[in-house]
């Protein structure tokens, strides 16, 4: 008896140890500046910061760099980034440009921002990732850029939140991509980019205009209960595997038109309060599921040159 | 016929799969040092390093664009010609500048639509390209830039596609000689380059006025085949870092794409893009990776006040017109911005001007590339509302006027000069400090700058002082540099006689064709006028001048 109680007190005290070491934790966050963090990546030092809050500008551009073309420079880290629950109160810089030169950014390991948080502008444009990228939980005050970059490996956006417009256009993710739960609050453009593993926007939500034209989705695309609430273009995209769309939202004009859907596709139980364009459409094999679609007004619905299987003509019924 | 079909697709998925890759973009690991961007399935042929937007007069802004309520859609494709093809050759600009831009200002000059353009309608870029001089283009067709094809517009003309078709350019130096004539027929009066801002550039299309732009490209551009939004460069790996084309801006929509669109023309034929045209983004367009420069041409120059036009036939009138103005450096002031301005301004009517017409002489600069950037040097107000008949003095900043430099209770008789009538001179003698501008600038003296009065000729109110070759002068800090200020006066013409009509004192020579006219400075006084805009500049010139305590 004696030695139980003894255990659950030292239990108890451990308990309460760690309780005070997260609470302190929270208080004192570690306050780091920029410029040390760029110190120890030029030192080639790997990078692993928890709770910490990051104060100045962190501007990647300003290592060392290799002139790739004419005006392109190009920075390579080579050890791997990891933030975790961490605050960014300056602008997060991966690409500069200047009057006539570019300045991008390679990370031939991992880049992880955990559950962190940007105060100011982040910026990406260009870079590629050759290691895992993972954003799960972050959230982004400012603007977001990643026009053009390249992610070699999986990328995790997943339950991540975006305040202002994000920047994807012509982005390659050459492996999953995952936006599962994301929350975008400006304009989400993705347009021309390229997934090449499996693309997960379930269940995100698009609070603006949402840009998907000219995408190429490699393997399967998941919209399940994604929530469009402003218009949403998936436009000229070629849909390579399945495409699967249950139980979607779209509460301004839907357009697909100009769409090839090779892999089985689904619209089953979405709802569509405004336009659906599926003109100039080809379901390659065969008739999409529609079943239980709610289609506010079918007058909205544009299925002009829409086909199936290339030669028959689509047609829905209700 | 099953097996037909699985071959169909299997063809059909190697073909998509093959275009894919092609568009695959690799940003850091392209070296987008492509040559000769050329080389790709379009040709370009904007030689944007040789463009020096500095010495192309800026547009003056007088109002009307962008500031008010503008349609939220405008297309002015009706008005152009159809979709051209410039093949192989580098002629972009030759087909933006005279087979889209001219032919489109003719028509709306004419009143002609897309259908009405045929031929003898349209305006040939092999005649435009030949004409340019080979030092101004690349050899073999490969390229020029928009000054020098504007520049043959303006001083040489263009002749029309029924004349000059495209085709056998063979290395783009042949002669342009024998259609001249007919080309002397289809000028521009002037061109302008426009600032690259959104409300500004719709505002010139809902003014029915398109415009010629230069662009960068890249890959995702050379591709594109549908109406869908550019909003964003992808790579530059198959076309180069340096792809720079020459297209036409014709129209926008505010609900197109994520943040509105221009639409614009190009010159490879109907297959590519939105049968011939693209849509691109509004903050992708001015954003600084997309357009470089923007222009407008207009065929007629402005007409002085197109609210009172110059009428040689009325008699019985006023006509006020500057004379003898010589600008020069104080010697007696060490400070180097420190001149003085003599100047008069006759009654050459027969009826005297009274001085309840409350006029003005104003004296200012303006860049000569960019009048929008103008200040005053001078103002002085002919009145009755200040003093007694015969007076005169200095005007207090916030009392008479507009918060100017001196009044005058004064009437000018006819065939008299404001400087007799005042104090019994020649002429008057102004000092001033110019503004610590640098740049090229003329001045100008206006009288009636602010057209209160009904004149006989209009046009001659304006007097200019430029170089002896009638160029712009060159400040540095406020120092009048490269000549002595004597050889800016002009008082070796005569004063016209009496009832003279349409003289026009001092007017530059015609060294730059394009330069700013009297019409267009005088216009924007009097739109600055309205907008209350020269008030100010009145005020921040008397303040100045307090603050250097000049008398």
């Amino acid at each position: 008896m004696r030695w139980i109680l003894m255990l659950f007190l030292g239990l108890s005290g451990l308990c309460l140890w760690c309780s005070n070491l997260t609470s302190n934790a929270e208080i004192t966050q570690e306050m780091v500046s920029a410029d040390k963090i760029l110190k120890n990546l030029q030192k080639g030092e790997a990078i692993y910061l928890t709770n910490a809050v990051i104060s100045g500008d962190l501007d990647l551009t300003q290592l060392p760099g290799q002139l790739v073309n004419l005006d392109y420079y190009v920075t390579v880290i080579d050890a791997q980034i990891t933030f975790v629950n961490c605050e960014f109160k300056g602008k997060v810089l991966a690409y500069r440009k200047g009057d006539k030169t570019q300045h991008a950014t390679r990370f031939t390991k991992g880049l992880s921002f955990i559950e962190c948080t940007f105060r100011k502008e982040f910026n990406f444009k260009g870079s590629v990732v050759d290691g895992l990228a993972s954003f799960p939980g972050t959230y982004f005050e400012e603007a977001v850029h990643f026009e053009t970059a390249t992610f070699r490996h999986d990328a995790n956006f997943s339950k991540s939140i975006y305040m202002r417009d994000l920047y994807f256009q012509e982005c390659r993710f050459a492996q999953a991509a995952q936006f599962m739960n994301a929350n975008i609050g400006g304009i989400a453009n993705f347009q021309g980019c390229t997934f090449g593993g499996d693309a997960q926007f379930g269940v995100a939500e698009f609070h603006a205009y949402a840009d998907f034209s000219r995408v190429s989705f490699q393997e399967g695309v998941f919209l399940d209960y994604t929530k469009f609430h402003d218009r949403a273009v998936f436009s000229n995209v070629l849909f390579k595997g399945r495409m699967d769309l249950k139980g979607g939202l779209f509460e301004k004009d839907a357009s697909f038109k100009g769409s090839l859907f090779y892999g089985k596709t689904r619209f089953f139980q979405s709802t569509f309060d405004a336009a659906l364009d599926l003109s100039g459409t080809t379901f390659m094999t065969g008739q999409p599921d529609m079943n239980e679609l709610n289609l506010k007004d079918q007058k909205n619905l544009d299925l002009n040159d829409a086909r199936v299987n290339q030669f028959q003509p689509l047609e829905l019924t209700f | 016929m099953k097996n037909f079909k699985k071959l169909l697709f299997a063809l059909l998925s190697l073909a998509m799969v093959t275009n894919f890759l092609a568009c695959d973009p690799e940003p850091l690991e392209d070296d987008g040092s492509n040559p000769n961007p050329n080389d790709s399935e379009f040709s370009l042929g904007w030689n944007a390093d040789n463009e020096n937007l500095s010495e192309i007069p800026s547009d003056i802004n007088l109002g009307s664009l962008g500031n008010g309520t503008l349609p939220s859609k405008v297309d002015l494709t009706q008005s152009f010609p159809p979709i051209g093809d410039q093949g192989a050759y580098g002629t972009c600009v030759a087909w933006a500048v005279g087979y889209n831009l001219k032919t489109a200002i003719e028509a709306m000059d004419k009143g002609f639509k897309t259908g009405d353009l045929n031929a003898s309608r349209q305006f040939s870029p092999k005649d435009l390209f030949w004409s340019i001089s080979s030092a101004d283009k690349g050899a073999d067709c490969n390229g020029t830039y928009f000054e020098p094809a504007l520049d043959v517009l303006l001083n040489r003309g263009i002749a029309t596609m029924q004349t000059v078709p495209y085709d056998g350019l063979g290395d783009c130096s042949g002669s342009s000689s024998s259609w001249s004539g007919e080309a002397a027929n289809y000028k521009i009066a002037n061109y302008r380059k426009v600032d690259l801002n959104i409300n500004e550039l719709k505002g010139y299309i809902a003014d029915n006025r398109p415009l010629a732009i230069g662009c960068k490209l890249g890959d995702n551009f050379m591709q594109w085949d549908s109406d869908d939004v550019l909003t964003a460069h992808s790579s530059f790996a198959n076309v180069g870092q340096h792809a720079n084309h020459a297209m036409a801006l014709v129209g926008y929509d505010d609900n197109k794409g994520p943040n509105g669109a221009f639409r614009i023309i190009n010159s490879w034929g109907n297959r590519w893009g939105d049968t011939g045209s693209i849509w691109v983004d509004y903050n992708f367009f001015v954003g600084g990776d997309f357009c470089f420069g923007a222009f407008v041409a207009s065929n007629k120059a402005s007409e002085i006040d197109p609210n009172n036009p110059v009428d040689p036939t009325v008699s019985g009138s006023v006509d006020l017109i500057p004379w003898n103005v010589w600008d020069n450096d104080n010697q007696s002031d060490f400070d180097t911005r420190s001149r003085y301005v003599e100047y008069n301004v006759y009654n050459i009517g027969d009826e005297t001007v009274r001085a309840s017409s409350n006029w003005n002489i104003s004296y200012l600069y303006y860049n000569a590339f960019n009048a929008n950037d103008y200040g005053i040097l001078l103002y002085d107000l002919y009145t009755n509302q200040i003093g007694s008949p015969g007076q005169n003095g200095p005007l207090q900043s916030g009392g008479y006027g507009i918060a100017g430099n001196w009044w005058n209770n004064v009437d000018i008789p006819s065939y008299s000069g404001v400087a007799e009538e005042v104090v019994g001179q020649d002429y008057f003698t102004w000092d001033y400090y110019m503004p610590g501008i640098t740049g090229f600038y003329y001045l100008v003296l206006i009288a009636d700058a602010f057209d209160n009065i009904s004149e006989l000729d209009e046009a001659n109110n304006l007097y200019f002082l430029s170089d002896e070759y009638g160029d712009p002068l060159y400040f540095q800090d406020g120092q009048l540099i490269g000549l002595v200020a004597e050889e800016i006066d002009d008082r070796s013409q005569a004063l016209p006689a009496q009832g003279q009509k349409l003289i026009a004192p001092h007017q530059r020579s015609k060294a730059n064709a394009n330069a700013y006219t009297p019409a267009e400075i005088k216009n924007m006084i009097l739109h600055k006028k309205e907008t209350g805009e020269l008030d100010a500049k009145v005020r921040e010139f008397v303040q100045e001048k307090q603050s250097k305590k000049i008398k």
